[in-house]
This record gives structure tokens, sequence and C-alpha cells, in this order.
């Protein structure tokens, strides 16, 4: 009898980070951020991306919805930042929406 | 009251028209580019905004989400696919996202970029120019192989929010 393997939002959003970090080379570093329901099947894998070829406009979050074709089978949020934005972040001069966190650096799994 | 989901549904589907508009205007002569960019602008805009929407973001009714967002999206779209020329297509839909964005009257870039797909503008020679008759940055970035794959993308990402 064959099983079918729960989704696993850790590897999920490792998975997400690595294909952004592939596509878009100006892309330093993906954070996850944590949510107060992170344990909910419906909430969304989020990602705080640091990206040297944005223009800084504050916490925007994008939301995507699931693509199990290609093994995201949660929702997702992206939020980009500059770095300058992400040291403010990091002062807290700039608010993450209430109930989030800054969680752990994902980095890219194939890169040195 | 909507949820958020069905209000960033909404946004695509309007965006789905717009496209849509944008590609039966294709191949009508008759038709002036200003008046065929200016459903491609509002159907990108109109797309960033269904992904604001259903992340819950306070839609405001400024037309400067194209430029940063629109790449972010298309980006997504190529995740788990096996696309070799990925980065480049995403470096041509950066800049092509920054000029769509500028077809918009109201982003003028400092007042450097007057040029936009609806009024007509006087440059800094005193030069009466017309959406008529100007020659638009994101036509020409549209012919290119990457451009085609941006306008792909662009029609899929807003199809899978419909």
């Amino acid at each position: 009898m064959s099983t079918i393997a729960a989704p696993n939002k850790d590897l999920e959003a490792q998975r997400l980070a690595d294909a952004h970090y592939q596509l878009e080379e100006n892309i330093t570093a993906i954070y996850r951020l944590n949510g107060v329901a992170e344990t909910l099947p419906n909430e969304p894998i989020k990602l705080l991306e640091v990206n040297t070829n944005t223009v800084p406009s504050g916490i925007v979050p994008l939301r995507f919805d699931p693509a199990p074709s290609i093994g995201i089978s949660f929702p997702s949020t992206i939020v980009e930042v500059t770095p300058g934005e992400f040291q403010q972040i990091g002062r807290g001069e700039l608010k993450l929406p209430d109930g989030w966190t800054l969680g752990g650096l994902l980095p890219p799994s194939n890169r040195g | 009251m909507a949820s958020l989901l069905e209000l960033g549904r909404a946004f695509a589907r309007q965006a789905k028209a717009d496209l849509d508009t944008w590609d039966f205007l294709q191949g009508r002569k008759e038709v002036p580019a200003c008046h065929k960019l200016l459903f491609l602008q509002m159907a990108c805009e109109k797309l960033v905004k269904a992904h604001l929407a259903q992340a819950g973001q306070d839609i405001k009714p400024v037309h400067t989400y194209t430029a940063k967002h629109l790449e972010t999206i298309l980006r997504h779209r190529l995740v788990g696919r096996s696309v070799p020329n990925g980065r480049a297509i995403l470096r041509h839909a950066k800049h092509l996202s920054q000029e769509i964005e500028l077809l918009a009257p109201a982003v003028k870039r400092g007042g450097q970029r007057p040029d936009n797909c609806e009024y007509p503008w006087e440059d800094s020679m005193g030069t009466i120019h017309t959406p008529l008759e100007w020659s638009f940055v994101p036509s020409g970035l549209l012919l290119a192989p990457a451009g085609r794959t941006v306008l792909k993308l662009l029609r899929e990402s807003i199809e899978s929010l419909v």
C-alpha cells in the first residue's frame, strides 16, 4: 500500500527560496516570516526577500495561491525589500504586519 | 463582506478583460499604439493589485505598483519550470514593467518622463507631443523574444487567479 507524504512547510519554503535565488540574481538573502497561525494549513509560507535591484516601498506583501503541480502545496506570501529596508526592520524602524516575526535565514541550497 | 480572495479574484477578472482587449486590438492598424498599450498597462496594474488584495493590503488608487511587483509575480510563475534563460526573461520583465508603469500619465519619474499613453505633453524645448504619434518604449521591448514570453507569463498569472 502506498502512502502520500504530508506536505512539509519547511521543505516547501526552502524549495521556493531556492527557486527564487536561482531566478533572481539580485536576491542576497531570503528569510522566513512567521505568523501567529503558522501551523494552520491555510497559513501561507511567508518569505522576506532582500533584493539589491528593487526600490524601497515598505512592507508590501504579495499573496500567491498554492501550486501543487510544482510541489508547492501551501499558499505563499512574498515581501521584497531593499537591503536598507532590511536594516530598518532589524532596528524596528520598519514594522512587519501585526503578528509577523522575522524567522530564520533560508540560505540557497545550491550556492557555494 | 467579501473575502480577500474574492476581492483579488475580482481584480484578476478585470485584468483578464483588459488583457483580452489588448489581444483583440493587436494587428488593427486603425487603432493607435497608445490605446492598445493603455489596456496592457491596466492589465498589469490590476494583476499586481489582485495579489495585494489577496494579501490583505489596502489598495491605494495609485499607478506605481507595476514597476516593483510585476517581475516578482512573473518570477513566481517560473518556479519549478525548466527555463534555461529564466534570468534573462526576468531582467527583460523588470525593464518592461518599469516602462509599462510610465505609460500612466500620473507617473513621470520626477518630471523626466512625461510621455504617457493618454494626454499630450510639452517637452523642455516647448514642443507639444501627443500619445497618438509617440513611439513608446514598451512596443519595442514586447517584440523581443523575451517580451513575448513576458506576455505569456502575464496571461498565465492573470488566468491562475480568475
